[in-house]
Formats: structure tokens, C-alpha cells, sequence
């Protein structure tokens, strides 16, 4: 057992290290080598199997017509499931929809973490029953959405809901969920709405692991509230705000589901999770579409998480 | 400076102990009420609001006589119609349901949220070969394609089809972002630790279910309590895996309640919604109290 | 501290450890379910897409086979909306059911020779594929009414069990509201035009429908192109020889009407929700209902006391357009090839097929029946004075075929989604454009 020059911890221990450069303390024995492995394996044989075979399955179904249907033959189609999405009579519609997908992702990530961030902070500056408040926010994580979905649905009434009333107030009134122009924007809102308690929560986890000490060399210093946020809490937070970023923005990417239960699939709220699951799902038995369709949101959502991890990478090591 | 009231807490970081300073004593003082102290109040309590309003509404929609509420939507309820949980359990079906959800939730929950420890323990400080390639791969699992009709197929091969096995297998193996949590998290625990603990002779498994674990106890809470709500709220895998009405859970039971009575009767559907959220409402609130509080209550060697 | 931590712990492991010897004590059966419950021969089991009213018949139905066949039970579950296709499939992928919708509406419809390129219906596709069992001689089969089982055909051989019919061209109305301002039911274009003026002075709504849901919005255009164009079926096969185009005046004309309705419809219908419909219908939010037969148990839930008719969508000017309802066939109930109950569905087919059962589930269905000589309840009995001779003409949405190549505008011409308020096209003419660009672009 080779011990790399100069790293002898304890009397003939010898830390052995990975190829990742890290000594695993607990390896001096072959025994202790492999247990980490052995810790590793159950979810990891549970995550390929269930998980990456079905996955890599589907980028060969997407070459095909295959239908869904029990016992109905289907062939391979080489890219017609490709053009029919970026060379036929619905591309224009469907880069709209691409686009709304963008809109919605970006809308509710930059203004989502904004939010959670500030009132994690908020919440964390000894405020009597802050638990209570953060459970509160939490709810509709808790209730899933379809219960939130129902909510804001009777919510939106268009005539004698709580928003019509408040509408009223103003002496206007709104389809709500069925007007063109506003229905996507109380689909962002709601969106929102719910997510808010999870991303704070995330954040509040990260604020804990921040050592009072700094703050208060911070204020002795005499740093203002803002100079305090800007340049403790930012800095120490930077992986937080990372996995929620990126949690954001892929969860945003893929979501359909609370669409489906405000407007359900319609042309001016339709997003491109929306468009696989009524293609895969509806009546329409076209799972080899589907499954094309999924492959491009995936090369869509890989894209887009892969330069926003780097950008995230680079500011949280220049933090 | 004067100390007005006795040390009610002592709080114990991390980093300090271990740098070997003495514990920071930290006097909870009232603080003084300041223009500041009054907006953060007044945000966090309005925020607060608009967040209990939607819920209160439910509830006031719950607790009227259907023909009321469609008589009078958005006014408040003129008693308290508690007959309609009632009706809506025994329509739902939901006492038989109600085991399966709870059996489900627990055991995936927890093996899921073990699981995930297992595995962002060793990635995240590189004591594994091949540590970046699994923490990629569990961010590309983020956004993999909808794969239900090749998993069906899988499953269906594999004789796990219509059983809850199969169905608690599939819903443990969707780790989701829970080892990245946990590998985020780590990063504040100190590498120094894990060194001292080899030294003294501490297997790999023991240390971490008697160090690691009590650390990680806001992640881990976080992750449980995240993988709780997705297996209580899946409906799509559970209506193509469980085919039997026996096996079937409580939010598939509020799903097709809605699809069936959906022609208003909203009353009921909102006695139904409560009390298909409501076990989970109480897991959150007993779990976030239980473990968060504890965080902070050090345990150094 | 530590101490409790400890303790906190080991309570934990205890508690995991207890759960993990119950749920081993009580049984890999527990944990193993159903596997066996699909070779069973005394159970029975049936899956329909969710809708109360044929439910409900159901149920009484396998109450009363239950009964007759001691010792056999009847499962049947449901799903709702978008999850029923594909849970089928997987069912019936999975050999797990025993009786399910083979068709969800219209007949055996094969592709004409002028839809290029397209695939069949699932449930056609399915025949091809031989996943239905062959009905042709069953005895139950022969209580339907032939016309109706003749649309089910499939070379020469029967697969499926028909449920009913839905009318869904017409547009129900308030009896009390009509009478209060003297109003007969309209038979033309123009006469529905005053009928609309007279309810809007009088501060009464003249349509309402489900906008929310999108689809509720496209039933007057079955009701349309019913009157405006004599023949849906040359209308298809001209659309797609290209012989007719959707800026034809017919067709802009179609458009413009249906601006004409949604412009006096109820304010915001575009977010009212298609199921408190009847509700609203019955508390007079509007005087006229363009919805299907199938809503007639919910208005008479919402309210049984309440008046009401169903009279053909007049969109001609000349009355002997307007004489007909359109109808489509409902679901229909097949053995899938894999069932292993064969016997069993079969004589809960017989069952239902009975008259006196049928009879009883038509009434309480809201569809129009498809076994002769049945005594219709009253609404029906009403609605039989606008079927054609033979009782049944097709739908436009029954008889047109989409083209998967064509442009979302022209997946269902005509394109009510994007009218306003649904959507923000006012100009129709610029919109019949639109669709016609999109229609083409398939046919290329």
C-alpha cells in the first residue's frame, strides 16, 4: 500500500488516495476501500435500473413510430419524428411554445429565488414564531398540486371567487384563467406561490451553516444591513443558491402539471412538458413523437442547466 | 457591556469549536424596535398572509352545505358543515386507501433519504473513484426524458407489475435531488473530522450513523420530508402500476373523487383535498420541529 | 445533550427495525399484492374512463351479476380524462383487464383513401392488430339495433358492445326564461339572432358555456357546419384533395357566427369551468346551453325541478338546414384478446346487453339508446323529432380526419381557440387565412 509522499497520518496508517486526489481516512485496509462502494451500490443499482435504462431506452424509441398500443407493429422512422417538430406545418407553433417554456423557466426562477432568498433572510433574524411562518409558506409543497391547483382555481371564479370580488373592487372584472393574456401570468404567479416554501427552505438550511462569528465581526466592523447581506450572507450562501437555481430552473423546465389542472392543454398556455404529456398520455397513441419531443427537452434542459451551472461554479469560487 | 437578561441559549458552531475557541456566548437580548425591525415584520407577515387566505378558503369552502356554496362562492360559511368529511371519506373510499399511502410514504421516504446519505457521503468528498461522474450523473437524472412506457415495460418484465413491492422499488429508485442536497450541505462539514474519526479506529458505516447523521439532521429532515410528499402526491405512477383497487393510494382516491363528483360538488371535494393533505400537514409539522430545532444542539467529540 | 441525541436515535433505529419485522410478519403477500389477481377466475374486472352517470350504471349492474353468480366478483376501476388511454394500453399490455372501453367514441371508422399518411384510430389499430376478442356470434349482440351495429363492424365481424349515442349538435334552453319573454325556439340564423337580442335587453345572457375547458367552446361548430355545409363528408375529402378551401365564404361564414355566439355568451365564460356548468345553466347565468346529451344527468342533478329543452344549433338562414341534430357514438365495451376471463366478461356482457338492464342504464346515462323500442325518459323523447329517418347523422368533428402534418390552426378547422375571448383573433377573415395556410402546409 502506497502512501502518497508525506501524508502519513498515525502510527502506520496510511491514508490511501483516490484518484480524485482525496484521502479516504478510512481506507488503510482493503476492507475500508470498499465500503463506501458498498454503501453507494443499492441506490445506485436502483437509480440505473429504474431510472437510466428506461431513459436511454426512450432515445431509441424516438426513432421509431411506435404507438402505445398493444400489438400494433412499428418501425423504425429514422429522424421523421425530429422534422415533424422542426419542419412542418406546427413549427412555428412549436418554437412558441419552446419560447413560452423559456419565458415561464427563466420568470419563475430569477423572481423565485429572489424572493426565497430575501424572505429566508427575513425569517432568519429572530423573529418570534419564525417556524411558524416558514410552515406556514411550506403548505402548498406540502399539499401537492393538484390541491393547489383546485385552490386557486376557486380562487379564480370569474363570477363570486375572492379574485372577482377584489377585481370588483376596481370595478373590472376578468375571465381570469381563461383570458389569452392573463392566463399565463397567473400560471407563473401560482407557480410561485407554491414553490416558494420549498426554495426557502432550502436557503434557510444554508443560512444555519453560517457561523454567527462572521456576522458579528461584520458589525463590529460597522457594516450596515445591506453591507451585512452583501457580503456575508451572498458569499456563504453561493451553493446554496446553486442547487436552488438549478433546482429551479430544471423543475420549471419540466413542469406541466399545474397548468394542467388551471387551463389544461391549451395553445396559449401549452409549454413543451405540456406538449409530451398530452402526446404520450392523451388519446393520441403516438409514444414514438413523445418520446422525440422528450428527447429535445432533454437536450433543451441539459443546454441551459450546463451554462448556468458553469456561471454558478465560477461565482461561487470567486465568492 | 451589560447583560440584561440571563444566557438563555448557548450556541455552540461548528467551526469554532473545532478551531478550539471557547463557545460563543450569545445573550438573547430584546432587540430595540426599529423602523427596520417593523418592515421586516410587516413583509414577513403579509407574505404569511397570502399564504394562509388560499388555505382558509378551502377550509371555509370545506365547512359549507354544497348547495351553499354554490349559492354564495366566496362569502364566509354560516356553519360548519362537518357531515361533508363525512360524506367525503365514505364516497372517496379512503379508509382503505389511507394504509397504502402511509405504508408507501414511510418505507420510500426512508430508504430513499438513506440511500441518498450513502451515496452523497462518499461522492462528496471524493472517496470513491469516479465521485464527479456519479455527482453528474445524479444532476443529469434531474432532467431525464418521461420514460413511463419503457419503465412500464421494464417492470412488467421483471414480475413487479400490480404489487407494492414493485411500486415501492420504483418510487425509492427516484433519488431526485436529494444527494445533492446532502453533497451541498457536507461541504460545511469539516473533512477533519472524518480524520480524527478513522484515527480512532471508527469503521466507515459507524461513523456515519453516529456522526454524520446527527450533523445532517436539517438535510436529512429536508430530504425525507421532500421524498415524503412526492410518493403521497404521485398519481401518474401509481395509476399505471397499481392496477388493483386494493394497493391503490389516497391521492389517486381524491384524484378520481374529483373526476367523478367534479360536477359541483365542491364542498365535498374540499373536505376531501383536507383530508387527503392532512396526515402530511401533520408529518411536516412534527418532523420540522422535532429535528430542525435540534441542529444547533453541538455534537462534538 | 448528547445523550439525548443518542436516545433520540436509537429510538429511531428500534422504530425502523419494528416496522421493517411487521411488514416481513405480515407478509410478502402484503407486499406483493396482485400479482395473482389477473388469472383468477371467479374475479371479474372492468375498466371504463370515469363519468358519474354510466358509473353509476355500471355499478348497479355488477351488484346485480354478483348477485346471480355467487362467488364471483366484479372489479372495476376508473381513470380520468388524459390518464384513461394509456392506462389502458398498459393494462391491456399487462394482461390485467378483463372488460374495457375498446372505443371512446364513433364507430369503426377506416381510413378513406384520401387521408394520406395517416394512422387509424387507436381502437381501429387495434383491430388490425387482433387485440379484441370476435363477438359476431354472440346471442346479446343481436338486442341492438342493427344500423348501430353495422357502424361497428370490422370485416364482416362484430368487437364491440355498444352503450349509446350522444346528441352534440344541439344547444339546450331555459323553458321558464323562453316562456318569461315569449320566445319560440328559433329555426333559423336570423330568428336566433332577435331571440339573442331580446334575452340581451332584458339583461339576461343569451349563451353560456365552459370556456375554461377549451373543448365546451367547439361544440357549436358541429351545430354549424351541420347546417352551413349539407355534406361533412365531402367537406372532408374536398379539404384534403385541396378542391375546397377554408377562405371559402361557407367556411368564413362558419367563423363568423361562432364569433357572433361567443360575443353573447355569458361575460368571462372563457374561465367559467366546464362542471359548474349545470349549475349555473339552472340558476339562468344563461338562457341557451350548446353542450351534449351527455350533460343531461348533471342539469337534472343540479336541478330536478328545472325546465328545459334541446333544439338543433340553427346556423342557416334557411329552416330546412336546421332540421338535424348530429349525434356520435358513445364508448363501447370489448374483451381485450389477453383476458384470461373470457367466459365470464361474456356473460356480464348478457347481462347488460339485457333490455330491462339496459333500459335502466340508458335512462340514468343521458345517452340516446342503441337498442330499439326502448321507452325514453323525457328530455330524449323530446330530442327524437330532430333525428333523421335513420336516427343518426355524424358529427363534424365524427367525420373529419386531422392531418398530423397540417398546422395547429387546422387540427380541428375551424380554429375556435384562437377566436376571441379564447384567444385574440377578431378579424375573421384574417384568421380563415391563417387556417388555410396551415391546412395546406400538411397537404404537401
Amino acid at each position: 500500500m502506497s502512501a502518497s509522499p508525506g501524508v502519513t497520518l498515525g502510527a502506520g496508517r496510511a491514508a490511501r488516495k483516490t484518484s480524485a486526489g482525496n484521502l479516504n481516512p478510512f481506507a488503510s485496509s482493503r476492507r475500508g476501500r470498499i465500503l463506501p462502494w458498498l454503501g453507494i451500490a443499492p441506490g445506485l443499482l436502483l437509480f440505473v435500473v429504474f431510472s437510466l435504462v428506461p431513459a436511454v431506452t426512450v432515445i431509441f424509441l424516438s426513432f421509431t413510430d411506435i404507438s402505445g398500443i398493444p400489438g400494433v407493429p412499428w418501425r423504425w422512422i429514422g429522424l421523421d419524428n425530429y422534422t415533424r417538430f422542426f419542419v412542418s406545418g406546427s413549427t412555428t407553433a412549436n418554437f412558441a411554445i419552446v419560447s413560452r417554456t423559456l419565458i415561464f423557466a427563466f420568470s419563475v426562477t430569477i423572481i423565485l429565488n429572489a424572493l426565497a432568498l430575501v424572505f429566508a433572510v427575513l425569517l432568519n433574524n429572530r423573529i418570534r414564531g419564525a417556524n411558524i411562518y416558514r410552515a406556514i409558506i411550506f403548505m402548498p409543497v406540502v399539499l401537492g398540486v393538484t390541491v393547489v391547483g383546485l385552490i386557486w382555481s376557486l380562487i379564480f371564479n370569474p363570477t363570486g371567487g375572492p379574485a372577482a370580488s377584489l377585481w370588483g373592487l376596481f370595478g373590472s372584472s376578468s375571465a381570469f384563467l381563461g383570458d389569452p393574456r392573463l392566463a399565463f401570468s397567473l400560471i407563473i404567479f401560482v407557480q410561485i406561490w407554491m414553490s416558494l416554501g420549498y426554495s426557502m427552505m432550502i436557503y434557510h438550511a444554508g443560512l444555519m451553516a453560517i457561523p454567527s462569528d462572521l456576522y458579528e465581526a461584520a458589525i463590529v466592523d460597522g457594516a450596515t444591513v445591506i453591507q451585512r447581506f452583501r457580503h456575508v450572507t451572498i458569499p456563504m450562501i453561493a451553493s446554496s443558491t446553486t442547487v436552488n437555481v438549478l433546482i429551479s430552473i430544471v423543475g420549471s423546465l419540466q413542469t406541466y402539471q399545474i397548468i394542467f389542472v388551471l387551463t389544461g392543454d391549451r395553445p396559449t398556455t401549452s409549454v413543451l412538458a405540456m406538449q409530451i404529456f398530452s402526446l404520450g398520455f392523451g388519446g393520441s397513441s403516438e409514444q414514438g413523437y413523445a418520446a422525440a419531443i422528450s428527447m429535445i427537452q432533454f437536450v433543451l434542459i441539459s443546454a441551459i442547466t450546463l451554462v448556468a451551472l458553469r456561471y454558478l461554479r465560477k461565482k461561487e469560487t470567486q465568492l | 457591556m451589560t447583560v440584561q437578561d440571563k444566557p438563555r441559549v448557548v450556541r455552540y458552531t461548528l467551526n469554532s469549536g473545532l478551531r478550539g475557541e471557547s463557545p460563543v456566548m450569545q445573550h438573547r437580548r430584546r432587540k430595540p424596535i426599529t423602523g427596520g425591525r417593523l418592515l421586516n415584520y410587516a413583509l414577513v407577515v403579509g407574505l404569511a398572509g397570502l399564504y394562509v387566505f388560499p388555505l382558509l378558503y378551502l377550509l371555509n369552502t370545506a365547512l359549507k352545505q354544497p348547495a351553499e356554496f354554490i349559492r354564495d362562492p366566496s362569502g364566509l360559511t354560516p356553519g360548519f358543515a362537518l357531515q361533508n368529511f363525512v360524506d367525503a371519506w365514505q364516497k372517496g373510499g379512503f379508509g382503505g386507501l389511507i394504509l397504502n399511502s402511509v405504508v408507501y410514504a414511510f418505507v420510500c421516504a426512508g430508504a430513499s433519504t438513506a440511500l441518498s446519505l450513502l451515496i452523497a457521503f462518499p461522492v462528496a468528498r471524493g472517496y470513491v473513484r469516479g465521485s464527479k461522474v456519479i455527482a453528474v450523473l445524479f444532476v443529469l437524472s434531474l432532467f431525464l426524458p418521461n420514460v413511463i412506457i419503457t419503465q412500464f415495460q421494464l417492470i412488467l418484465q421483471l414480475g413487479l407489475y400490480n404489487s407494492r413491492i414493485g411500486y415501492m422499488l420504483l418510487l425509492t429508485s427516484g433519488l431526485g435531488i436529494g444527494p445533492l442536497l446532502i453533497i451541498s450541505y457536507l461541504r460545511s462539514l469539516p473533512k477533519e473530522l472524518d480524520e480524527a474519526a478513522a484515527m480512532d479506529g471508527c469503521g466507515y458505516f459507524r461513523y456515519l450513523w453516529t456522526f454524520v447523521v446527527p450533523l445532517c439532521k436539517p438535510v436529512l429532515t429536508t430530504v425525507f420530508i421532500l421524498q415524503t410528499i412526492a410518493v403521497w402526491n404521485d398519481i401518474i405512477g401509481a395509476t399505471i402500476y397499481l392496477s388493483s383497487p386494493q394497493l391503490k393510494t389516497i391521492s389517486q382516491g381524491l384524484f378520481a373523487f374529483h373526476g367523478q363528483n367534479g360536477n359541483n360538488e365542491w364542498a365535498l371535494l374540499a373536505a376531501a383535498t383536507l383530508i387527503v393533505a392532512a396526515p402530511l400537514i401533520l408529518v411536516y409539522l412534527i418532523f420540522q420541529r422535532f429535528f430542525v430545532s435540534g441542529a444547533l444542539s453541538g455534537s462534538l467529540k | 445533550m448528547r445523550n439525548h441525541s443518542g436516545r433520540r436515535r436509537r429510538l429511531i433505529a428500534v422504530a425502523a427495525t419494528l416496522t421493517s419485522i411487521a411488514l416481513l410478519a405480515t407478509g410478502c403477500s402484503y407486499l406483493g399484492g396482485d400479482t395473482g389477481a389477473a388469472s383468477n377466475s371467479k374475479l371479474l374486472r372492468i375498466f371504463v374512463h370515469s363519468n358519474g352517470p354510466t358509473d353509476a350504471g355500471f355499478k348497479k349492474i355488477n351488484a346485480l351479476f354478483e348477485k346471480q353468480n355467487p362467488g364471483v366478483k366484479v372489479e372495476m376501476t376508473t381513470a380520468v380524462g388524459a390518464d384513461f388511454a394509456t392506462t389502458r394500453n398498459t393494462r391491456m399490455t399487462a394482461k390485467d383487464v378483463d372488460i374495457t372501453e375498446g372505443s371512446e367514441q364513433g364507430g369503426t371508422s377506416q381510413l378513406p383513401a384520401w387521408a394520406k399518411d395517416q394512422k387509424p384510430t387507436a381502437w381501429v389499430q387495434g383491430l388490425q392488430a387482433g387485440n379484441w376478442v370476435d363477438l359476431t356470434d354472440q346471442s346479446f349482440l343481436k338486442n341492438f339495433s342493427s344500423g348501430i351495429l353495422k357502424k361497428y363492424e370490422f370485416k364482416g365481424k362484430q368487437y364491440a358492445v355498444p352503450t349509446g349515442t350522444s346528441h352534440l349538435s344541439g344547444v339546450f334552453y331555459n323553458k321558464a326564461l323562453f316562456a318569461k319573454y315569449n320566445l319560440a325556439v328559433p329555426t333559423t340564423w336570423g330568428k336566433l339572432e332577435t331571440v339573442m337580442k331580446t334575452l340581451k335587453a332584458n339583461g339576461v345572457a343569451p349563451f353560456i358555456i365552459g370556456g375554461k375547458d377549451s373543448w365546451p367552446a367547439s361544440l357549436p361548430i358541429a351545430g354549424l357546419v351541420q347546417s352551413i355545409y349539407p355534406d361533412p363528408v365531402a367537406l372532408d375529402k374536398g379539404l384534403w384533395e385541396g378542391k375546397v378551401s377554408l377562405t371559402d365564404p361557407k367556411a368564413v361564414e362558419v367563423m363568423d357566427k361562432l364569433k357572433t355566439i361567443y360575443a353573447n355568451t355569458a361575460s368571462n365564460w372563457a374561465g367559467m369551468d366546464y362542471a359548474s356548468i349545470p349549475s349555473r345553466f339552472v340558476k339562468g347565468e344563461g338562457a341557451m346551453l350548446p353542450d351534449g346529451g351527455w350533460e343531461i344527468p348533471a342539469i337534472q342533478t343540479a336541478d330536478p325541478k328545472f325546465e328545459f329543452g334541446y333544439f338543433p344549433m340553427p346556423g342557416s338562414d334557411n329552416a330546412a338546414n336546421n332540421k338535424y341534430i348530429a349525434s356520435k357514438l358513445e364508448f363501447s365495451l370489448s374483451i381485450p384478446s389477453s383476458s384470461k376471463n373470457q367466459d365470464l366478461a361474456k356473460k356480464w356482457l348478457a347481462l347488460y346487453s339485457d333490455p330491462k338492464v339496459y333500459a335502466d342504464f340508458i335512462g340514468g346515462s343521458g345517452f340516446g339508446p342503441a337498442q330499439p323500442d326502448l321507452k325514453l325518459p323525457a328530455v330524449l323523447s323530446e330530442i327524437q323529432q330532430y333525428l333523421p329517418p335513420s336516427g343518426f347523422t355524424p358529427g363534424w368533428d365524427q367525420v373529419f380526419h386531422p392531418n398530423t402534418k397540417a398546422g395547429p390552426l387546422a387540427m380541428i378547422p375551424f380554429a375556435f381557440s384562437s377566436v376571441a375571448p379564447l384567444g385574440t383573433e377578431t378579424d375573421m377573415a384574417g384568421l380563415a387565412q391563417k387556417m388555410d395556410v396551415d391546412w395546406k402546409a400538411g397537404l404537401k
